[in-house]
Parts: structure tokens; sequence; C-alpha cells
């Protein structure tokens, strides 16, 4: 039991846990993209990154009224920029669980409000492009925010990030992170409840038809942009509420959060689990998450005492996104359904009229 | 006396010469290798990096000379670059798998290259920041203000160089045109007899050759670290797609991506207060613009039959 | 002896097989035609005997040599020459250029030289476009450009994918008699499909009809069109 109480204070097991909550929700929003619709979201830390923000400047912005803050020197920029903005938010958060809660859930809402809004926008080019160029598009929109993001004091402080950021439990004390991650968890376990109930709705459905045959889609009546937008809409909403979890939990929210190794290690998280197989990204996950908080010097050695040769302490952080390209390509080339396949969804509709078309297209050949 | 404004420019249209010179020899690479084996290659931008690298190694650790160095670099990448498809590429290829697959893949593998390349520099002392021993000296300076080293000539001399040479190549070997051939049709070219596994074997090799010698120039120029090549692959791919993934097309649209980049962001910096940090979003935004509005390129060069087909 | 002979093949893609145990040869300087309603497999047999499709089962021989196994590549080099139905030309090379790669496999310059001669003598047109972007071209410049490159490899058979598909009739027409040129010159056995079953069996010396991936009528040339059961056939009328 002592054990058990102990586990739940620690930080590394917070900061797993946490990870893989955020991570989770981030890969399900990917997979109902990639996997179940075929829309390769190399932009999907955009998404995230919007989530993250509206949760800084929403909580910052808000929390700066309450405590009446008046800075003594406001280069520009919001408010929440100023010099000593970081210390009141946060002594704002502390005091007055009132607001903590509320601007938590006010930002869940507005968060994935703006991130479906975008993703319906950036499903625009998802129409019109082959897939590898879709691919390289929304990487680039993905740095094109990232960019403005470091450059810009209105509304988001450049590169010097919004700070001071807490946990809605801050008010908790000690306690206050390990309450924080089970309201991660519990919220990753809705959200793959909802990823679940979505892809096996008739929508899902419509999904893998778009995926798999878009002309037989049609004729079953699917419009093929209309059902993209939306799985972009619904993908990125979820990442929105990964980015604004995680800006409660780090408490600050910087440009260079958002490169795009971060929409990479969701890749992999989804190929190594299962593409279109949300139980296997469940691992995917689990094993990805575990690799990017151990190959950790300061972690390896203080935390397990193993000892590290100095080349090793230096590198490992590195050595780990090499295993991650690894996971990659290795399942690329060896396994590309992942660890655990994609279950074989039958639409009788969509086989009859696949066939069908098959059936014509070969006669025209003939 | 001639306005500073005009020195300035001036300086940013031979500083934007050679940095399109570089992304015309990167874009090239990445435009032939796509259009051979259809992968849309992220790892290209590490065979930069380690074009760089290996040449600080050649010059500091063997203590070869310039020359000599550029040597190693170019064929170190084509190494490399050879390898990622032996290992990687050509076996999902005969899987059968898709352009996406590749492009994924490819991802993959950069981040290989990439951080197994940082993780020993940062490792090795001296490592995490480099630039060749020897500088390159001033051939000119105009009006007193804007100073022309040997890079400034050697890059687009390069660049000219190996258009030349892919010119001969392409038009008046048989191998040349069987390149172009399969670029052009690969069902048709395997038909044909002819040897699509050497075709894709001399890609590799030449677009490793053209990014270590892009790689060897960065680190002799400015300086290099391991995210160096990364830095610059959104500008080679904007080149490739500008150009419309046709052979000259991609060298001539990275060229002018250079110079316009260069101009564009300090004209607009001077008349609209831009910052320069937004110069990579010329590239982006050009590239998105491109691929929304004109897929096929701006800058087609139909008449060498080197067109991209619909 | 016949040059061509594919016995019992079964043939298709992925999973489907599409044709059902077929078998047919052809004859040295013989013009053979493979007719049939849309769907029949018509191409699907040629694929498959080239080795483009996937064969289940079934024996394919070469002057009397077995390339069963053979993939087309190998299939080129031995003399076997294959004019796709669509795809069939390289669009971003000049005429000249696509006649060169059709000659990859031979390495004497003189034998290319002479080869493009006798390829221009048959095909005046192409001569006069030899620096023009293939991709420019007509599509009937095209589909004739398509079998001058398969006729550079000095094949000693021809299998022919369609190639007067989507030419206006009096442009097939004629590049059907061109056909017949050039088995005058050089005595070239073809297998052709065509979906025009009168045009293709008035050209050929002997052909085969195909219904559902079967063999359903084989014979002369003429023998077949006076065939009164089959004369929706030739006529166009295609019954599913």
């Amino acid at each position: 039991m002592v054990d058990a109480l102990s586990l739940l204070m620690d930080p590394l097991f917070i900061d797993i846990m946490i990870i893989f909550g955020i991570y989770l929700i981030l890969s399900l929003s990917f997979n109902i993209e990639y996997g179940f619709t075929g829309i390769p979201n190399l932009g999907k830390v955009l998404f995230y990154a919007v989530g993250a923000y509206v949760a800084g400047g929403l909580a910052g912005w808000i929390a700066l009224r309450l405590a009446a803050f008046t800075p003594q020197q406001h280069l520009g920029g919001p408010l929440y920029c100023a010099y000593g903005a970081p210390q009141t938010i946060t002594e704002v958060f502390k005091t007055n669980p009132a607001f903590a809660l509320g601007v938590f859930l006010l930002s869940m809402v507005i968060g994935a409000a703006f991130g479906a809004v975008l993703g319906i926008l950036a499903s625009y080019p998802a129409l019109r492009l082959r897939e590898d160029f879709l691919a390289i598009t929304l990487l680039a929109f993905s740095e094109i925010g990232r960019l403005i993001t470091r450059t810009e004091e209105w509304p988001v402080c450049a590169h010097y990030g919004i700070r001071g950021l807490s946990t809605p439990f801050a008010w908790l004390g000690e306690y206050s992170l390990t309450v924080y991650m089970f309201l991660v968890l519990g919220i990753a376990a809705l959200m793959y409840m909802l990823a679940e109930k979505l892809v096996n709705s008739p929508w899902g459905r419509a999904l893998k038809a778009v995926r798999d045959d878009e002309l037989a889609a049609e004729v079953y009546g699917k419009n093929p942009a209309r059902v993209r937008a939306q799985a972009m809409a619904v993908g990125s909403a979820m990442a929105a509420v990964a980015g604004t979890l995680y800006a409660f939990y780090l408490g600050s929210v910087m440009p260079d959060d958002f490169m795009p190794i971060v929409t990479f290690l969701a890749i992999a998280m989804v190929m190594l689990g299962g593409t279109a197989n949300n139980r296997g990204v469940v691992v995917g996950v689990a094993v990805l998450v575990l690799v990017d908080r151990l190959f950790n010097a300061s972690v390896l050695e203080r935390k397990f005492g193993i000892p590290l040769p100095d080349y090793l302490s230096n590198s490992i952080a590195y050595l780990k996104y090499v295993v991650i390209g690894l996971v990659i390509v290795l399942i690329l080339m060896f396994g590309p359904q992942g660890l655990i396949p994609e279950k074989p969804l039958k639409t009788p509709i969509v086989e009859e009229t696949k066939k069908k078309l098959k059936e014509s297209v070969e006669g025209g050949e003939g | 006396m001639v306005p500073t404004l005009a020195y300035t420019v001036f300086r940013a249209i031979i500083d934007g010469l050679l940095e399109g010179s570089l992304y015309a020899l990167m874009g090239f690479g990445l435009t032939i290798v796509f259009r051979v084996t259809r992968v849309a290659n992220f790892a290209h931008a590490e065979y930069v990096t380690y074009g760089a690298y290996a040449a600080y190694v050649a010059m500091v650790a063997w203590g070869l000379g310039l020359v000599p160095a550029a040597i190693v670099a170019a064929l170190v990448v084509a190494g490399v670059a050879l390898a990622s498809d032996e290992l990687v590429f050509k076996p999902l290829w005969r899987r059968g798998s898709t352009p996406l697959h590749f492009l994924v893949a490819s991802i993959g593998v950069g981040l290989v290259l990439r951080f197994s390349l940082q993780a020993v520099a940062a490792s090795v002392p001296g490592y995490l920041n480099i630039r060749l021993p020897e500088f390159p000296s001033t051939l000119a300076i105009i009006g007193g203000k804007v100073a022309i080293n040997v890079v400034h000539a050697l890059a687009p001399l390069l660049a000219l160089g190996t258009t030349a040479a892919l010119h001969v190549l392409f038009t008046r070997t048989k191998l040349g045109k069987a390149m172009r051939a399969t670029a052009s049709n690969p069902t048709l070219a395997r038909i044909s007899g002819i040897n699509v596994i050497m075709v894709r074997r001399v890609t590799w090799i030449i677009g490793g050759l053209l990014a270590g010698l892009s790689g060897f120039i960065i680190s002799y120029y400015i300086q290099a670290n391991p995210e160096v090549g990364w830095n610059f692959l959104l500008w080679m791919f904007a080149a490739a797609i500008a150009g419309g993934f046709t052979f000259y097309g991609t060298i001539i649209a990275g060229i002018i991506l250079g110079v316009v980049g260069q101009v564009a962001i300090i004209l607009a910096g001077y008349y609209l207060g831009v910052t320069t940090a937004y110069k990579p979003a010329i590239a982006l935004v050009i590239m998105v613009l491109v691929l929304l509005f004109r897929p096929e390129g701006i800058i087609r060069i139909q008449s060498l039959g080197l067109r991209r087909r619909a | 002896m016949d040059v061509l002979v594919a016995e019992n093949i079964y043939g298709g893609y992925g999973d489907s097989v599409v044709i059902q145990g077929v078998s047919i040869k052809l004859g040295k300087g013989e013009i053979v035609a493979l007719v049939g309603p849309n769907g029949s497999g018509k191409s699907t047999l040629i694929k498959t005997i080239y080795g483009v499709a996937r064969l289940f089962k079934g024996r394919v021989l070469f002057e009397g040599q077995d390339v069963t196994g053979l993939p087309p590549e190998a299939k080129t080099r031995i003399g076997m020459s294959y004019v796709p139905q669509t795809n069939n030309i390289f669009p971003d090379l000049t005429v000249q250029e696509n006649l060169e790669m059709g000659a990859y496999i031979i390495d004497d310059p003189d034998k290319i030289a002479d080869r493009m001669e006798l390829v221009f003598s048959i095909f005046p047109d192409l001569k006069a476009f030899r620096d023009r972007l293939a991709g420019a071209l007509s599509g009937g410049q095209r589909q004739m450009l398509a079998v001058a490159r398969a006729l550079m490899t000095e094949p000693k058979v021809m299998f022919l994918d369609e190639p007067t598909a989507g030419l206006a009739p009096k442009i097939a027409i004629g590049l059907l008699k061109t056909l017949i040129k050039i088995r005058e010159e050089t005595n070239i056995p073809m297998l052709l499909v065509e979906q025009h079953a009168r045009r293709a069996l008035e050209l050929a010396d002997r052909g085969y009809v195909l219904v559902s991936g079967r063999i359903a009528v084989e014979g002369r040339g003429e023998e077949i069109l006076s065939r009164r059961d089959l004369q929706e056939l030739f006529l166009g009328i295609q019954r599913r």
C-alpha cells in the first residue's frame, strides 16, 4: 500500500503516465486521419500547438485580470508576456480553485473548437493533392505556424512563450500532479472510447470507404471532400485537447516545443501499434513513451542507478530519436500492419459497389 | 554616392545566388530521385549534413586539403544515399509500397541519420558546431561595402558545371537517356530491357554527390551543425516543387528562390518592417501556393524534354 | 514450327482468375487476331503470356524454349516485344530517343542506325517529328511510335495490345495496314488484340474469339467472319 502511494507521488511515474495520456490522444487523432481516412497529416503538431496556445493565452489573460496585474515593465505583446506576469499567473492558479478548474474546462472547449475550425481549413488541400504532396503541404503549414509563434509577440509572446501556467489542481499543493495525472488518463480514456465509437459508426465506415476507394465511396453516396474535412475536424480538435493538457502540465507554451518531431513521434506510435487500430495505438504509445522518457541520462543514473559512460550520457537523448526512426523504417519494411493488425471490416454495400465498379473497369479494358 | 539600400540589395543578390545554387544542387537530387523512384525523400536533408561533416572530418582528422575534402564529402554522401536505397527504399519498392510509404520511411531514415550523427557529435568535443579550418578568401570588395568571397563564385559555378555535366549525361549518353526514360515511364523502361536497378543506383549516387557538395559548401562558407540540412529541407522541396519536378526547372527555380528569398526579405524589412526571421516562410508559402494552384510547377522546361507528366 | 505456343493458360490479377485455360499458338510470319466482347480477357491474356499480369497455371513456349516464368524484360531480350495498350511511349523523350530506348538492348550503334532507318521507312511521319517530344504527338502518331519502339529490338514476335484504341477509324485502319507492311518487310509474327473484330479479322491470317476468359471460336479470319452466330460481335453489339 505504501509502495502504491509512493508510486502515485513519484514524479517519473506521473510524468510517464501524463505523457502517455497526452500522446495517446494525439496518436488516436492521427490514426483517425491517417489510419482510417488516409490523410497523412504531417502537420499534426500545428493543431496540438493550437490547443496549447489557447490554453496559455486564456489562462494568462484571465489570471492577470483576476489579479489586477499591472506590469512594471511591458515591452510589447499581450499582458501575459510582461515581466512578472508568469509569477502572478502561477499565484492565481495556487490560490483560486474556481479559476484553475474553470479556465481548464474553458480552454478544452475553446481549444477544441479552434482546432476543429483550423482542421477544416487545412482540409482544403486534402481535396486536391496527391498523398505525398499533401503530407509535405501540411508539414509546411505546421512550420509556418511555428515560425509565426516564434516571431510574433501578439498573441503568443514569440520565443519567450507563455509561462506561469499550472495544473488545474495547483491549489492542492503536493497532490496537484497526481490528481492531474488521473484527470489526463480519464480524458484519454474518454477520447479512446470516443474514437472507438466513431470509427465503428457508419461515419467510421465512410472514412474507410474514402480511404480505400474514393470512387466507391462516392457511388455509395458519401462526399469524399466532406468526409475528409470531418475527419480533419475531429482529429484536429482531439489534437488540440492533447495540446491543452500538455500546456497545463508543463506550465509553459514555447514555440520550439512544437517541432515536426512531435508529429513524427505520433506517426511512429501509430505505425508501431498498428495503423487503423485504436487498440494497437495504445500499445504503440505505451512502448514509445517509455522509450521517450527512459532514454534520459539523469533518469537512468539518478533514478535507477544505472551508470552511463560519458559518451552515452551525452548522446542518449538523441539515440531515442534514432530508435524512433528505426521503428518507422522497420515497421514499414517488415510488418506494415504493426503489432496489432487492422480488424477487417466488411460493409456490404461498399463491398458490392466496389465489386461492380471493378467489373465495369475490367470490362472497359477487355 | 550610391544609396545604402542599393548596396544592401546587391549584397542580397550575391548571397541569394549562393543560396540559390545550394537549393538548386539539393533540389536537383530530390527531383531526380523522386522522378526515378517516386521517393519524396525527407532524408535528402540529412545527406547535406553528412556532406558538411564528412568534409570537416577529412580536413581536421585526416589532414586533407580543401579539394580532397570536397571529394570525400561527395563520395561519402553518395555512399550514404545509395545505402539508404539499398537497405530501405528498394526493398520497400519490391514490396509494392506506395509513394506515401516511401515518404514516411524517408522520415524514419532521416531521423536515424540525423540523430545518430547528433549523438556522435554530442559525445565528441568540438563537433556540435563545425566550420572548415580554411576560410574562404575574399575576391573583391565592391563599393567598400559588399565583400565577395570564393564561395560566392564557387557555388554558382558548381551549380552551372553540374547542370552542364548533367545535360551531357541526359542528352548524349545511353545511361542518361535511360534515366530519363525510367523517370518518364518506369514500366515501359523495364519492358524495353533497361536495367532499372542500375538506373536506380546511379540516380541515388548522383543525388548523393550533389548533396555532399552542398554540405561541403555550407561548412566552408558558414558553419554546420547536425541540424543544418534539416533547415534546408523545405527550401529544397520548394525548389523541386516550383520546378514541377523537372530536372532543369528545379535548378532554375532553386536559384530564383535563393535570390528572391534574400531580396524579398531585405525589402520587406526595409519597407514593411518584417523581420528576417520570416525568411523561411517565403519558401513555405511559395511551396504551398504552387502545390495548391499550380501543382505542375511554375518553371517547367518542356523544350528539353524533361517535363513532368500529368 | 510454331514461334509461340501458350498452353492451358490461367491468368489474371491479384486473386481473380480472368483467363481460364486458354491455348493459342502463333506460326512463322503469321498475324493472329484476338477478338471478343468487352471484358472477355483479351488484354489480360496477352499480358499473362508476356508476364505483366499474373500467371496462375500454364506454359509458354517461345521457339520451342520454355519461357513461362521469365519476367517481361527477359522476354524482351530474347526477342519477344510488347506494345502496351496505354502508357506505351516515353512522353518526356523525343521521338528519336524513344526509338533509341526501344533499342536499349542492342549495343552496336550501326545496327541501331539501320533499325531506325527501317522504322522511319515504315513510319515516315515519325521521321519528320524525330526531334519532337513524344508527349506532344497526336494520338495516332503516339500509337505509331509505340509500335515503332517495339520494332527497334529486332523482335522475333510482337504482341500488340489494342494499338488502335481511341483512334479515329481512318487512322486506325491506316495503322493496321502498316502492320501488314511491317510483316511484309520483316516477316515478324504478331499477336494482335483488337476491339474492332471485323477490322482485325479481315487483316489477320487467323483469329481467336475470346468469351469470358475462354476461347469460343478459332479459325481463319474469313471463316470466323462468315459465321452467322457471331454477327453481333462484328457489328459491335455486345452482350454481357
